[in-house]
C-alpha cells in the first residue's frame, strides 16, 4: 500500500544537502554509519554472527548504475520503520539541530534520507534479528511517496539498501570513488568492509592502523607509524606521539609537523568516532597550544555536533583534551630527559607552541624555559645561554624601542632581550615569579641610557652651555638633550623615545594634518601629566665630532649641528619626519652649506 | 621602494597571524611608520586601518583614535582613496571609545558624533549603531533620561549591514538592563547567549561579566561562580577586557575569595595603569578599594603583592599597608571622578564612589 510522507521530503533533502553535508558523497558515510550502528546494536544484544558490510555496484541493461549496500546488523521490524519515518517528520518540524540526539532507529532514517541526494528511489529490504520477525520491504521515492510491505523472500538478518544513480551524479557511483570514500570513512572499522565492482571483490579495510599492531622492535614501530602518517597526510613528519589511553576510549597518534604552522591557523585533526571518520578537520580535541602536531585520533565516548564535524564542549571533551594534552607534554618532558638533540630540533621549529604551554604550566616552564630561544641585542640565544652570561634578565617589550638601543647595546656588549614577540614578556615575568633569585627587569630606552657613562663634573661644566642651547632648539619637538659617553664612538647621537614619548610624537604629527576639531580632541587624549614624556637626544661625548661641536664657541654652528643631528637620528631610527621637522631640516641643510661656503670662500676665489 | 613595501606587508602579515594584544599593535605601528616614510598614500591608509583595528581590539584605544583621526582627515580630503565600508565601520568603534577620555569636553564629543551622524546619513546608513553608543555614553555620564531616549532610538532604528552583530546587540541589552538593576530581565535576555546559541568574538566573554551582579543580587551564587569560572579565563589575556575583569574582581571580593581577588588585582593592575580611558581605570580602582576594605574588616593590615613598578607606590619588598593602599585609591578615584563630573556637569562619578561602598551588603559565601 502506498503512503504519503507527512512531511516536505524534498525540503528536507535540500536542507540536508545544503546545510548538513559538505558534499553528496556523504551518502556513503551515512550508509556506512547505518551499517555500523546496526552491527553494534546486534552485538550488544549478544547475537552470535559474523559482522560485515558488503557494497557492490553494477550496471543494468539500460546502462544505469545501481548500488547494493548490505550489512549483517540487527535489521528493522515494520514498527521500527514507521518509527524512523515519524522521526523524519519531527525533524522536519524542529529543524535539523537535534537530529543526532535521536536514537539509533531515528538516525537510521535520517541516514537513509541522505541517499535521496544521489538516488530517486531508495529501496530497503530488511530482516530484524528479533524473534518472529518477517522480511520487510520499504520503497521510498523522492517525490514523497513510500510503501511498506512484508515480502515473501528469504533474507539473512540484516539490511540491504538498493540505490539507482541519478543522471549527472555518476561520479558518486564510480568504483574507485566508492572504494576511496569507504576507506576514508571506515578504514579503521574492525569488521570487514568488502567492495565488489562486479568482477573483483576487495576488502577495503584490510590494513590495520599501527596503534592496533604489536611491534617487537622500536625501529619497526617508528617506521610503521611514520609510514602511516605519510600515507594519510602526505607529509614526512619529524616524529610521532602515541595517544592511546588505558581505558581504551581514545587511540591514535599525533605527528610532529616538520614546519611551523601559523599561530592563527586552526588546529585541525583527523578524528574518528567509534572508528568511523567524523571529520578530517576537527577542532578543539587537542589543547590550543598543541599547534605543533597533526593527529589522527579515534574516540569512543564523545558527542558529535549536528554537523558531525566537531564535538560538544562538555566535561568529557574537556577530560579527553586534558588527557591528550598530558600525552604531548610527557613526550616533550621525555625528550628533554633522554633525547636532547631531537628536542633541540623540535624546539627550533616549534618553540612558539612550547612557549604557549609554558605560560600555563609551571612544571613545564621550569623544565623548558632555559631551552627557549630569544632574540637579544647580541643575536638569538637560548635563555639558558643568556643566563650564563648575565646575572639579571633585561628585556624590552617594544620592537621599535629595541631597535633604538640595539646598536648601542651591542657595541657595549650589553645583552637585552627583545621581548616584543608573542609570549616572551609574559614568560620573563613568570620567570621572576618562579625563580625570585634572578632579577628580571623591563628596560626602556631612557632607563637604558641612564647606564651610559656620565661625564666628569668639569666636562659637564664645559658643555653646559651647549646642552642649554640644544634643549632650546629641541623644546618645540618635545625632546630633551643629554650628553653621555657610549659606544660605538662613530655614533654621534642616539634618539631615544619610550613608549609614551613615541605615542606623543605620533600624536603631534597627526595633529599637524588634522582639522581643528580633531587636533584639539587629540590634545585632550594625552594625559594631563604628559610633560615628562619627552623623547631624548643623547649626544656621545666619545664621538670626536660631538666633542668638537660641544666645545665650539660658535652658537650658530652649534644650533645648525643640533638640528641636523636631530633629524639624522630620527632617520636612522626609521621615523617619518613631521612637516615641521622637514622644514627645519631643509633650512639647516641650506644654512650648513652657506656656512661651509663662507669658510671655504677664500679658497674658491 | 619595493623592498620597503615588502617590509611593510611582512609586518602586516605577521600582525595578522597574532592574537589581539600588545605585540600585534606594535607591529602595526611599525608598519604605519614605514608607510609614512615611503609616503604611498594607499599603504598609509591600509596600515592605519590595521592599526586602528589592532589598537581597538587590543585595548590601546588612544592609538586607535590617533590613527583613525588621520583617516577622518584623509576621508575629507581624498574620499576616493578611502573604502567607505571600512571607514564607517571603524568610525563607530572610535565613537565607542572616545567618551572614556575625560579631558575631551562634551562640546567636542557632540561635534564628533554630529560628524559621524552626517557621514552615516550621507551614505544612507542606519543610525542604529550610533544611537546604541550614545545610549552608553549617556548611561556612563549619569544622564538616565537621555540614555533611555537613545535606547529607544537604537531599538527602533532599522538594522543594516553596519549594525553590530546580533550577539553583541543582545549582550549590550543585557548590560543595559543590568545597569538599571532590572536583574531578572537582564538574565532573561542573556539566555540565548548563555545557551551558546549566540556568540561572536566578544560574546559571551563580555556578557558573563555583565550578569555576575544580577546573579549575586538574586542570590544565585552557584550560577555566579560557574559564570566566573567560565568567563574570567576568556577575558584574562586581553587588555581590552579590563572592564570585564573588573566585574570578575567584584565577584571574588563579594564572595570573600580574597586570595584569588588579590591575585587578579596583582595581575591586572598594570592594565589599569596603562589605560588612557580613565573611566575603566576608575571602575577597576573602585572595586580594588572594595577588596582592600574587605581585607581590612577581615582583620588584615598589610599584604604581600607583586605590583608593577609603574605603580606610584611600588615597593621593592612587595609589602603594602592596606590602609595606605585604600587612601591612595581614594585619592585617585576622587581625582578621576572630578574630571568626569566636570566634563559631564553633574556628580555622577562622585556618586559611584559612594555607591561602591554600599556594595558590601551583597557579600556572600559560596556553599553557605
Amino acid at each position: 500500500m502506498a503512503h504519503k510522507f507527512q512531511i516536505d521530503l524534498l525540503g528536507i533533502i535540500e536542507l540536508l544537502s545544503e546545510h548538513l553535508y559538505s558534499s553528496p558523497q556523504v551518502y556513503l558515510r551515512e550508509l556506512l554509519q547505518n551499517g555500523v550502528d546496526a552491527i553494534q546494536a546486534r552485538e550488544s544484544v549478544g547475537d552470535d554472527f559474523s559482522p560485515s558490510i558488503n557494497v557492490s555496484v553494477s550496471t543494468d541493461e539500460s546502462g544505469n548504475l545501481n548500488m547494493l549496500f548490505e550489512d549483517s546488523g540487527i535489521g528493522l521490524t515494520e514498527d521500527e520503520i514507521h518509527r524512523f519515518l515519524s522521526t523524519i517528520g519531527k525533524s522536519s518540524k524542529r529543524g535539523l539541530e537535534n537530529i543526532y540526539d535521536t536514537d539509533f532507529i531515528g538516525q537510521f532514517g535520517i541516514g537513509l534520507l541522505s541517499c535521496f541526494v544521489v538516488s530517486e528511489i531508495v529501496h530497503v529490504k530488511t530482516l530484524s534479528a528479533k524473534d518472529g520477525s518477517k522480511p520487510i520491504e520499504w520503497k521510498g521515492r523522492d517525490d514523497g511517496t513510500y510503501s511498506v510491505s512484508e515480502i515473501d523472500e528469504k533474507l539473512n538478518v540484516g539490511t540491504k539498501v538498493f540505490l539507482n544513480c541519478k543522471s549527472g551524479l555518476e561520479e558518486y557511483f564510480d568504483a574507485d570513488f566508492i572504494k576511496t570514500s569507504l576507506k576514508n570513512y571506515g578504514g579503521l572499522l574492525k569488521f570487514p568492509i568488502v567492495f565488489n565492482d562486479g568482477e573483483i571483490e576487495t576488502q577495503i579495510n584490510a590494513e590495520i592502523p599501527p596503534w592496533r599492531e604489536k611491534f617487537y622492535t622500536s625501529p619497526e614501530e617508528d617506521e610503521a607509524f611514520l609510514k602511516y602518517g605519510r600515507e594519510i597526510f602526505g607529509v614526512q613528519f619529524l616524529d610521532y606521539i602515541r595517544l592511546d589511553d588505558d581505558a581504551g576510549e581514545v587511540a591514535g597518534v599525533a605527528y610532529v609537523l616538520p614546519f611551523s604552522p601559523s599561530l592563527a591557523s586552526k588546529r585541525t585533526h583527523r578524528v574518528y568516532l567509534k572508528n568511523m571518520l567524523l571529520s578530517e578537520n576537527a577542532e578543539g580535541l587537542l589543547p590550543d597550544w598543541a599547534f605543533f602536531v597533526k593527529s589522527i585520533v579515534n574516540v569512543n565516548n564523545l558527542r558529535p555536533t549536528a554537523s558531525r564535524e566537531s564535538f560538544y564542549e562538555d566535561a568529557k571533551l574537556l577530560s579527553t583534551r586534558n588527557l591528550l594534552g598530558a600525552k604531548l607534554r610527557t613526550y616533550l618532558l621525555d625528550l628533554a630527559e633522554n633525547e636532547p638533540n631531537k628536542l633541540r630540533k623540535i624546539i627550533s621549529i616549534h618553540f612558539l607552541s612550547i612557549k604557549a604551554l609554558a605560560i600555563d604550566d609551571d612544571e613545564f616552564f621550569r623544565m623548558f624555559i632555559d631551552w627557549m630561544p630569544f632574540e637579544t641585542t647580541l643575536g638569538w640565544m637560548s635563555l639558558g645561554e643568556y643566563k650564563k652570561q648575565n646575572s639579571r634578565i633585561a628585556f624590552i617589550t617594544n620592537r621599535d624601542q629595541f631597535r633604538q638601543i640595539s646598536q648601542v647595546a651591542a657595541s657595549q656588549n650589553i645583552c637585552v632581550i627583545n621581548a616584543s614577540y608573542t609570549y616572551d614578556a609574559e614568560l620573563l615575568y613568570k620567570h621572576y615569579d618562579l625563580f625570585r633569585e634572578i632579577a628580571v627587569e623591563e628596560v626602556t630606552p631612557s632607563s637604558f641610557s641612564r647606564e651610559f657613562a656620565f661625564l666628569t663634573l668639569e666636562e659637564q661644566e664645559e658643555i653646559a652651555q651647549f646642552l642649554r642651547l640644544a634643549d632650546e632648539v629641541l623644546r618645540s619637538f618635545q625632546c630633551v638633550a643629554d650628553m653621555k659617553r657610549f659606544l660605538p664612538t662613530e655614533l654621534p647621537v642616539v634618539f631615544l623615545a619610550d613608549e609614551e614619548a613615541g605615542f606623543r610624537r605620533t600624536l603631534e604629527q597627526t595633529k599637524q594634518v588634522s582639522s581643528e576639531l580633531w587636533s584639539s580632541v587629540l590634545d585632550n587624549i594625552g594625559l594631563p601629566d604628559a610633560a615628562e614624556d619627552s623623547s631624548q637626544l643623547c649626544f656621545n661625548f666619545s664621538n670626536p665630532l660631538i666633542y668638537k661641536i660641544s666645545r665650539s664657541k660658535d652658537e650658530h654652528l652649534q644650533k645648525l649641528a643640533v638640528k641636523m643631528l636631530y633629524v639624522q637620528s630620527l632617520l636612522l631610527s626609521h621615523r617619518p619626519l613631521s612637516s615641521k621637522e622637514m622644514k627645519m631640516f631643509n633650512e639647516s641643510l641650506l644654512g650648513m652649506l652657506e656656512f661651509s661656503i663662507d669658510i671655504g670662500g677664500e679658497w674658491i676665489q | 621602494m619595493n623592498e620597503e613595501l615588502e617590509k611593510i606587508y611582512n609586518l602586516l602579515h605577521e600582525a595578522y597571524d597574532l592574537e589581539n594584544g600588545k605585540t600585534k599593535i606594535s607591529l602595526c605601528e611599525e608598519a604605519v611608520r614605514l608607510a609614512d616614510i615611503c609616503g604611498d598614500e594607499g599603504v598609509q591608509i591600509e596600515t592605519r586601518n590595521e592599526l586602528t583595528e589592532a589598537a581597538v581590539f587590543g585595548g590601546e584605544h588612544e592609538k586607535g583614535v590617533v590613527a583613525f583621526s588621520w583617516m577622518i582627515q584623509k576621508q575629507k580630503e581624498t574620499p576616493e582613496l578611502i573604502n567607505i565600508f571600512d571607514f564607517l565601520w571603524k568610525y563607530k568603534w572610535i565613537l565607542g571609545q572616545i567618551y572614556g577620555f575625560p579631558n575631551i569636553p562634551r562640546s567636542q564629543l557632540d561635534a564628533i558624533f554630529a560628524d559621524a551622524i552626517e557621514c552615516y546619513t550621507l551614505n544612507d546608513v542606519s543610525l542604529r549603531p550610533i544611537y546604541e553608543i550614545l545610549c552608553y555614553l549617556e548611561m556612563d555620564s549619569g544622564n538616565d533620561d537621555k540614555a533611555f531616549e537613545n535606547y529607544q532610538k537604537w531599538q527602533s532604528a532599522p538594522r543594516d549591514e553596519f549594525a553590530n552583530c546580533l550577539a553583541c546587540e543582545v549582550s549590550m541589552q543585557v548590560y543595559y538592563q543590568a545597569f538599571y538593576e532590572n536583574d531578572e530581565r537582564a538574565l532573561e535576555i542573556a539566555k540565548p547567549i548563555l545557551k551558546g546559541k549566540m556568540k561572536c568574538a566578544e560574546v559571551p566573554h563580555a556578557t558573563y561579566g555583565y550578569i555576575l551582579m544580577p546573579l549575586i543580587k538574586l542570590k544565585r551564587f552557584d550560577e555566579a561562580e560557574e559564570i566566573f569560572n567560565k568567563g574570567y579565563k576568556m577575558v584574562s589575556k586581553n587588555k581590552e577586557f579590563l572592564g570585564e575583569v573588573t566585574n570578575h574582581l567584584r565577584f571574588l571580593t563579594l564572595a570573600n575569595k580574597t586570595k584569588n581577588a588579590i591575585r587578579l588585582f596583582e595581575k591586572h593592575l598594570v592594565w589599569a595603569l596603562e589605560i588612557k580611558q580613565f573611566d575603566e581605570r576608575f571602575h577597576f580602582y573602585n572595586v580594588a578599594w572594595l577588596l582592600f576594605d574587605k581585607l581590612e574588616s577581615n582583620g588584615e593590615t598589610s599584604i604581600k603583592m607583586r605590583l608593577p613598578n609603574s605603580f606610584k607606590h611600588y615597593s621593592d619588598e612587595g609589602v603594602y599597608e592596606i590602609s595606605e593602599l585604600k587612601a591612595e585609591l581614594e585619592k585617585d578615584l576622587n581625582v578621576i571622578a572630578e574630571m568626569f563630573d566636570k566634563r559631564n556637569g553633574n556628580e555622577h562619578f562622585a556618586g559611584l564612589v559612594k555607591q561602591n561602598r554600599e556594595l558590601r551588603k551583597y557579600e556572600f559565601e559560596i556553599g553557605k
